[in-house]
């Protein structure tokens, strides 16, 4: 009887994501393209996979997806839990800063995307404006081979840092005050108090935030697909970006297939470290 | 007695307006996806006085119409599919070799003879093999705008902007002499996967290459040549000479904005949508054009042409003959040199057949003359099914020679060996 009541969610999952999934490993074993679609695409085995696994490009968006994974996550790490400690120390502050701080998470990636467009541009961006004014040469953001990723990076943290932010904010109210009156009796410093404290009660807070925004960026394509499109030279050719112009522009959906699913293989092992953090916080 | 009267009347006059409802129920729709700003739209209360049909007009932003396309055409049910879809001319490999569009080579071949070679050619499949799948009905053309007030106080003369040379030293000048008003020098586009349109392939033509040739049936990468090489090193001589690639593309509105005092690029750069509630002949007041510059004088200014093809899903022809039909009827309609005149002057398009009035649009279109003379020697991509693989595989060659500062011929070699193994799936 318990089963029936389960079934209908069951069903509804399945549909959703065990069948798309299961379709898009049958796709990835098929080399097909917009151009056989209608004919029927060979049967390939995992000739997509060989050939993913001997394309330089594919470690090449590896490269670029590392750094810029890393890069947004130091970025947006820090920054989120900088807020948050000065909001839970400020409330007075945290309620009329929150909603400002809030803005750039709640915009959509295209708008973040061309607004940072137009800020970043060599001629006329307000960025190299700014700089013009205090005596300091502008910068190539988007034009330079090495630069291009870490403004994208810069943009990324922008928007993201909202999410660490309130996420933190949120997990540092749960600790009990008693804690922090106990320290401060014994005379620990605030250093202390945060250190033996108020990190290790954020701890699984912290390891499901990173994990979650790790999982989020890596898969991250629309900003960089309006920024971009993944040059200069392939300075910013992330993962999903490559696996992108693989499937819908250039329209070979079985090697597209074949570059989702290791994707999603790596987004596994995020989720897996997600669950055994958490499973191991709880149990602590 | 009355009362019974009335009622008759009433009866008939109901009985007047059903059929004539159901008359105007009769006029059939054609259902028309294009890309915005690019089809139908402009003629269509006329096409649908020619045709007795009523359109039906979708527009799409340019990257989902493809998208749209394949993924309703796949289906290969009627009931989703569009009558009429207007596709990018280096689709057409692609569309054709999936079986979605429609053999039009009955309906249209007649009419194309009065086509130029390029579009004419570029609207069949394989290139000039008399099968066609639709018709090219619209093109732009690359050239170079400028700003005359501009290069004035910069003491450069206009002709410098025709050679090579010339142009490198003539937009060096530019940059040095504009910087402090913030206009830059010179555009150069290697913003997307299109700037090979607009900074390779004209000067790859010019110097005589080709970007693929036909080898026993088949097609090899050619662009690597001589020729090609040559057109690279002037895009790596005029970085090397301080022209700062552009890695963001404003599609000209920063022209029309006096941010750049020379814009090599398409023929819309100059038109109403950048400089809006001007005439053409204000326009060409304002600023003025060039072809683009030539390594040597003798050398032919080659442009490229892109454009639209109009044409009709396969699906139709197999599973809906009446509205394959229809389609057909109102394709007839728009491709009357009367409606394809109006349609270029409603939009100020650059017309790809010799037979319009050419005294009517000179009136509406800016540079009217110049286009058409560039239009008519111009040159298409090869609209193979892998088109978007080589030319991105094109555009990487430069990315490596501009900002890698990888050998032009090197790095060409290396385009051509990804492209060789493109080509041989």
């Amino acid at each position: 009887m318990p089963y029936a009541f389960v079934a209908p969610l069951a069903l509804a999952l399945l549909s959703v994501s065990v069948l798309p999934l299961l379709w898009d490993v049958w796709v990835s074993l098929q080399d097909l393209r917009t151009t056989n679609i209608l004919r029927g695409a060979p049967f390939v085995g995992l000739g997509n996979y060989v050939k993913l696994f001997h394309d330089p490009l594919f470690y090449h968006s590896l490269r670029v997806s590392l750094y810029f994974v890393v890069g947004s996550i130091l970025g947006q790490f820090m920054l989120g839990l900088l807020i948050a400690l000065i909001f839970h120390r400020m409330p007075a502050v945290a309620r009329w800063l929150r909603p400002v701080f809030i803005l750039p998470w709640i915009l959509s990636a295209i708008i973040v995307g061309y607004s940072w467009i137009w800020m970043y541009n060599y001629n006329f961006g307000l960025i190299n404006l700014a700089l013009r004014a205090v005596g300091l040469h502008p910068v190539r953001w988007l034009n330079d081979i090495s630069m291009a990723i870490w403004a994208l990076v810069i943009a990324n943290v922008w928007r993201g840092t909202p999410f660490t932010m309130l996420f933190l904010e949120a997990a540092l109210k749960n600790i009990p005050p008693e804690l922090y009156e106990a320290a401060y009796v014994d005379g620990a410093s605030g250093w202390q108090v945060f250190r033996h404290i108020t990190f290790p009660m954020l701890r699984p807070a912290v390891a499901i935030n990173l994990i979650l925004v790790t999982m989020w960026t890596f898969n991250l394509f629309d900003t960089i697909l309006v920024m971009t499109q993944g040059g200069p030279a392939n300075a910013t050719l992330t993962t999903a970006m490559y696996m992108y112009k693989i499937a819908f522009r250039y329209g070979l959906f079985g090697y597209g297939a074949a570059i989702a699913l290791v994707m999603l293989a790596i987004n596994g092992a995020m989720a897996l470290l997600y669950v055994r953090t958490v499973g191991k916080a709880a149990v602590s | 007695m009355r009362r019974n009267g009335g009622w008759i009347w009433r009866g008939v006059v109901a009985t007047a307006l059903l059929t004539a409802f159901s008359f105007i129920s009769v006029a059939q729709k054609v259902v028309v996806w294009e890309s915005e700003g690019y089809g139908l739209g402009a003629v269509k209360d006329r096409v649908e006085q020619l045709t007795g049909l009523q359109l039906e007009i979708r527009d799409f932003p340019y990257g989902e119409l493809r998208s749209k396309l394949e993924t309703t055409l796949l289906t290969g049910d009627p009931g989703v599919a569009p009558d009429i879809v207007m596709v990018d001319s280096i689709w057409l490999g692609e569309l054709v070799s999936g079986g979605y569009l429609a053999d039009l080579t009955q309906a249209v071949a007649g009419v194309a003879k009065d086509w130029y070679p390029a579009f004419r050619n570029g609207s069949q499949w394989p290139p000039a093999s008399g099968k066609y799948y639709g018709l090219w009905y619209d093109t732009d053309v690359r050239l170079t705008f400028y700003w005359p007030g501009l290069l004035q106080k910069a003491g450069v003369n206009p002709g410098d902007l025709l050679y090579w040379d010339t142009y490198i030293t003539a937009c060096k000048n530019l940059k040095a002499a504009l910087k402090d008003q913030g206009i830059g020098g010179c555009w150069l586009d290697m913003a997307g996967g299109w700037a090979p349109d607009f900074e390779f392939f004209p000067y790859l033509w010019q110097e005589g290459g080709k970007i693929l040739e036909k080898r026993d049936g088949k097609y090899v990468p050619a662009f690597q040549s001589e020729a090609g090489v040559r057109a690279l090193q002037f895009l790596v001589d005029r970085v090397k000479a301080g022209i700062d690639p552009q890695t963001q593309t404003f599609w000209g509105n920063d022209f029309a904005q006096k941010k750049w005092a020379v814009y090599p690029h398409g023929n819309w750069a100059a038109s109403e949508s950048r400089f809006p509630k001007t005439t053409a002949r204000e326009r060409q007041q304002r600023i003025a054009a060039l072809p683009l510059p030539v390594s040597a004088p003798g050398k032919v200014p080659v442009t490229l042409a892109g454009g639209w093809i109009m044409s009709v899903p396969a699906v139709l022809q197999s599973k809906a003959p009446d509205r394959f039909d229809r389609a057909v009827k109102v394709m007839q309609a728009f491709l009357r040199s009367d409606v394809m005149t109006d349609y270029y002057g409603a939009l100020a398009r650059v017309p790809v057949r010799a037979g319009v009035d050419r005294k009517t649009l000179s009136q509406k279109i800016e540079f009217f003359d110049f286009y058409t003379k560039l239009a008519s020697v111009a040159r298409v991509r090869p609209a193979i099914p892998q088109w978007s693989q080589v030319s991105d595989a094109i555009f990487q060659a430069m990315g490596d020679a501009v900002f890698k500062g990888v050998d032009p011929k090197v790095a060409l070699e290396k385009a051509a060996e990804q492209v060789r193994q493109i080509l041989a799936h």
